[in-house]
């Protein structure tokens, strides 16, 4: 993926933030509401680039959540966003 | 949706929802000067468009026609330029209108966010649209080019004693604030975008 789509990567970061715990892939899919091709694209770069750690919960299955690397990009993501409103204030 | 300096799942009080009150701020403001500089423009553009339009017409009848029959053909000018101003004067308002879907959009989305809490993807949504809303208010800048280089024809033209000159003056200054226009526009879209590549490249 070249450039992956601001609007679904803050989709991702907002589930697996106000989640609290790590999400199952089925759970995470239906929290940001993609296709499962895409959804393990955008899932394969948050790992790939660190945001998203990969574990397993006491059943085995595979869980995520977000790094600490994840949870600074969602506060850059959120400064970001108040910090351009501001700035578009005429 | 919660800020920085708490843990995940845990709100710390500080949500983004305190930004849904600044843009539906914002959203007023632009929403309300949008409205009132419509009607300022389409007063100006039907105003400037009259003028010139009877002082075009009105300089050829005083030249061509004979001296017996100059007030008619003057009263006859001077109707042609109200109707052909009102014409341009709601021409400008319909134009400007069609603009606004940009705010309608911005007031949907901040409707829908007031609704439930608000997350960052929809933050994102939002400074978009706020975004294209205050392209709006810029692209009117481009709409006094064109009012500038009707004054300049006007002007040069009476002045000058020629509508050929006037036209070139009106055309060079018309020309002349749409590029700069055109240039702070584009900067501004330009520095918007790069922010969100900066943005995206930090993640």
């Amino acid at each position: 993926m070249e450039r992956p789509d601001l609007y679904v990567l803050a989709r991702f970061l907002d589930a697996l933030h106000s989640s609290g715990q790590p999400m199952k892939k089925t759970n995470l899919q239906m929290r940001v509401g993609l296709n499962y091709p895409r959804f393990i694209e955008y899932l394969g770069w948050l790992v790939s680039h660190g945001l998203v750690q990969q574990s397993k919960d006491e059943d085995g299955a595979e869980v995520y959540s977000l790094s600490q690397q994840g949870l600074d990009a969602y506060h850059r993501l959120v400064a970001w966003i108040r910090e351009t409103m501001k700035g578009m204030r005429i | 949706m919660t800020s920085a300096g708490e843990e995940p799942g845990r709100p710390n009080g500080r949500t983004l929802d305190d930004t849904v009150k600044d843009a539906e701020e914002y959203y007023k403001y632009l929403s309300e000067k949008h409205v009132k500089d419509s009607r300022v423009d389409a007063a100006v553009a039907g105003l400037m468009v009259w003028f010139a339009t009877f002082a075009v017409l009105g300089f050829g009848v005083i030249t061509t026609i004979a001296a017996a029959e100059v007030y008619r053909y003057l009263f006859g000018a001077f109707l042609a330029a109200v109707g052909i101003g009102a014409a341009a004067s709601v021409a400008t308002y319909l134009i400007r209108r069609k603009r606004g879907f940009k705010f309608a959009e911005l007031g949907g989305l901040i409707g829908k966010m007031k609704q439930g809490g608000a997350s960052s993807e929809d933050g994102v949504r939002l400074v978009d649209a706020m975004h294209q809303a205050s392209l709006v208010l810029k692209k009117r800048k481009m709409d006094t080019a064109f009012e500038y280089g009707v004054m300049a024809f006007v002007l040069v033209a009476i002045i000058g004693r020629s509508g050929a000159i006037g036209a070139l003056a009106g055309v060079v200054v018309y020309l002349y604030f749409r590029f700069e226009a055109l240039r702070e526009y584009e900067r501004d879209e330009r520095g918007y975008e790069d922010s969100k590549r900066e943005l995206l490249q930090s993640l």
